[in-house]
């Protein structure tokens, strides 16, 4: 289906045009070695051929779907900032914090090159003349290597004043964050910028009207903008013979827990669970069972071992109740104990939510405390009803999806495990037969 | 102990670089962490007077984020991934561990001055699960029993460059040692691990 394949090494070579294509070649944030590797070619032959315009259209032709979670339309988010001249802005979402979601870090530290293509490429189609990268602040090394790649850029001409001899300039700056999930929360991440507390703003106005300093922003993940030079470069037809007809393209696949080879692989869209975990992450450790799984970090409702033929694109999760969001896969195997990998999701979103709206601030706590006395064997028998009532209060009542994204493994792992939380709790368990407690001993 | 000329130079820096002088509060509390190892009140205050800031705007953010330190840390901080892949490979009895070996509490620091253990949520590095970072490099995969050996390499090079300190190199970890993988060196792409 695709010339795309996760392992390739040295790159422009022939068909590959993974995004992975130059992961394995030393030094790629030197702009000598980038450019010997097929580096600003896109932003060249836009610069040459293409008006702002066509670049925005070649990447809504292409149908590319935004990376970071919520599968937006690139070119669509791009086409709604005002064409109005005044200053606007570029933030790309370098976050990266979901429990499990490891790609954008390792496309930024092993080709940063080809994220400022990407950035320049925005920038240009959109009119904008400033951009930010938020990078989580633990991603030292990442940041470090995008600041080196964009001084270089800019010493060469591919960013800074009149890029490539045009009459179009750009800057680029590196913020770093300082370890808070809630600013991979576009509008918290603008608060972050702005030198605030990171909170999420209330909606309309959105950022493409009101943004990064009240003005105009367009917001990406990292994953959707290192697309953008290989979809100008080659072309929105060719982009769409990747994947299926209505998610085209690649997607990096993270995959961590119980599996032998976990890692980044990048894969045409629409590969299933099962092909994923199997040949390429290697299998469950001991060749034990897949559990459930875990198909967007710990935001997205759980997929059960059982359907692991779904096929992971923009569409088909959905029919399952469930997304494939930032596409990063957790797998655990049979010897989890489900409520207590719940408690470890929850407590993950009490430490998080940002204190902002009530239902989110005091219903993650009261999830907490009630997961927490059930995983202890101290639940009573009201305790899951509780559970489910609190959740519904959340959700949908919260300014941002963080809330929404709280109660998802709990409604997700009572559908499927009601049985394991009834077993912790005394007045729930199932009565057992008294020569099977006495076969135990 | 006020900030050193070099701080207030990076401050400078990064002030006249952004659009918006409250933007550099941010990255200016980091880079006076980055010299003195936390953020003592009166450091946060001569942070915000610089950018012409009330001091409350500078607590406002040391309070809320992780890696902004209101309280001391050792010189290396060990910040221990608890979310839910590290947690499906045991992380939880690292953590264990390594308070056993530091005789410390989380938040607390070891009566060395040397070592101060916090938990922490995922790290963007689960295929080395379970993982810590020490200071601005990323060590994994952990495990309890070789835990002691890793903090023995670490106290032996304390004296030799550590990042995420004052004066240290930017062009990544020190050579792994032993248990000691530091796993964002260039030699570990693609960011995988094999296990059985
Ligand atoms: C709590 C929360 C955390 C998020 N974290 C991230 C993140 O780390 N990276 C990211 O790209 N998007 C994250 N998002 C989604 C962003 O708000 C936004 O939709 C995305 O960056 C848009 O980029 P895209 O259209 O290219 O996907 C998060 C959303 C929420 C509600
Ligand atoms: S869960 Fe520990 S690094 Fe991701």
């Amino acid at each position: 289906m695709s010339d795309v394949t996760p392992q390739t090494t040295g790159a422009g070579q022939g068909d590959d045009w993974s995004l992975f294509r130059n992961r394995q070649v030393p030094q790629m944030v030197r702009l000598d070695v980038a450019l010997e590797h097929g580096a600003y070619q896109g932003l060249k032959k836009a610069l040459a051929e293409y008006t702002p315009e066509q670049v925005t259209q070649i990447v809504i032709d292409a149908s590319l779907l935004g990376r970071g979670g919520a599968g937006f339309p690139a070119g669509r988010k791009w086409s709604f900032i005002p064409k109005a001249p005044g200053q606007k802005y570029l933030t790309v979402n370098a976050d990266e914090s979901e429990p499990g979601t490891f790609s954008n870090r390792e496309l930024m530290e092993t080709d940063p090159h080809q994220l400022i293509e990407g950035i320049a490429l925005c920038c240009y189609a959109v009119g904008i003349s400033q951009a930010f990268i938020y990078i989580r602040g633990e991603y030292v090394y990442a940041a470090d290597q995008l600041d080196r790649a964009i001084a270089e850029a800019r010493a060469g001409g591919y960013l800074g004043p009149n890029i490539l001899g045009s009459d179009y300039s750009l800057e680029v700056f590196v913020f770093r964050g300082a370890g808070a999930y809630i600013c991979g929360e576009e509008s918290a991440l603008l608060e972050s910028i702005e030198g605030n507390r990171p909170m999420p703003r209330s909606r309309p106005p959105f950022p493409a009207v009101v943004g990064l300093y009240g003005r105009p922003t367009v917001i990406n993940n990292v994953e959707t903008i290192c697309n953008v030079p290989r979809i100008v470069f080659k072309g929105a037809d060719w982009y769409k013979t990747l994947g299926t007809p209505t998610s085209p393209g690649t997607k990096v696949y993270s995959i961590s827990g119980h599996v032998r080879r976990p890692g980044n692989y990048e894969l045409p869209l629409g590969t299933t669970l099962r092909e994923l975990i199997y040949e390429h992450a290697g299998g469950v450790p001991g060749d034990r069972a897949v559990k459930a799984v875990l198909p967007s970090g710990a935001a997205a409702p759980w997929i059960p071992g059982d359907q692991l033929d779904l096929p992971l694109d923009y569409d088909n999760p959905k029919k399952v109740g469930t997304i494939l969001g930032s596409a990063s896969v957790i797998v655990m195997d049979e010897t989890v104990s489900i409520p207590h990998a719940t408690l470890r999701l929850t407590e993950f979103f009490r430490h998080e939510s940002c204190g902002k709206c009530t239902p989110c601030r005091e219903g993650t706590m009261w999830l907490e405390k009630t997961m927490e006395r059930i995983c202890a064997g101290e639940g009573v028998p009201g305790d899951l009803d509780l559970l489910i009532d609190v959740c519904s209060k959340i959700n949908g009542r919260v300014l941002c999806a963080l809330g929404d994204f709280a109660v998802s493994p709990i409604q997700s792992s009572l559908k499927f495990f009601r049985h394991e939380y009834e077993a912790l709790i005394p007045g729930l368990a199932p009565v057992r037969e008294p020569e099977l407690v006495a076969a135990d001993k | 102990m006020p900030l050193a000329p070099d701080t207030i130079a990076e401050i400078e820096r990064i002030r006249a670089a952004l659009p918006n002088t409250r933007s550099a509060l941010l990255p200016a509390l980091k880079a006076a962490q980055r010299e003195q190892g936390w953020l003592p009140r009166e450091t946060m205050a001569e942070v915000a007077e610089r950018l012409d800031l009330d001091p409350n705007a500078a607590y406002m953010l040391a309070t809320f984020y992780t890696m902004l330190h209101t309280e001391p840390v050792g010189h290396y901080h060990l910040e221990v991934c608890r979310s839910l892949p590290c947690y499906l490979l045991g992380c939880d009895a690292v953590i264990e561990a390594l308070k056993e070996r530091l005789g410390v509490e989380l938040g607390e620091v070891s009566a060395d001055g040397l070592f101060s253990v916090q938990i922490g949520e995922c790290l963007g590095d689960c295929p080395h699960a379970p993982m810590m970072r020490v200071n601005d490099d990323y060590v994994g995969p952990l495990a309890p029993d070789t835990i002691g050996e890793l903090l023995e390499i670490l106290r032996a090079r304390a004296g030799e460059r550590v990042r995420g300190l004052a004066a240290d190199p930017a062009d990544g970890p020190p050579p792994n040692e032993g248990p000691l993988h530091y796993s964002n060196a260039i030699d570990a792409r693609p960011l995988s691990t094999v296990r059985e």
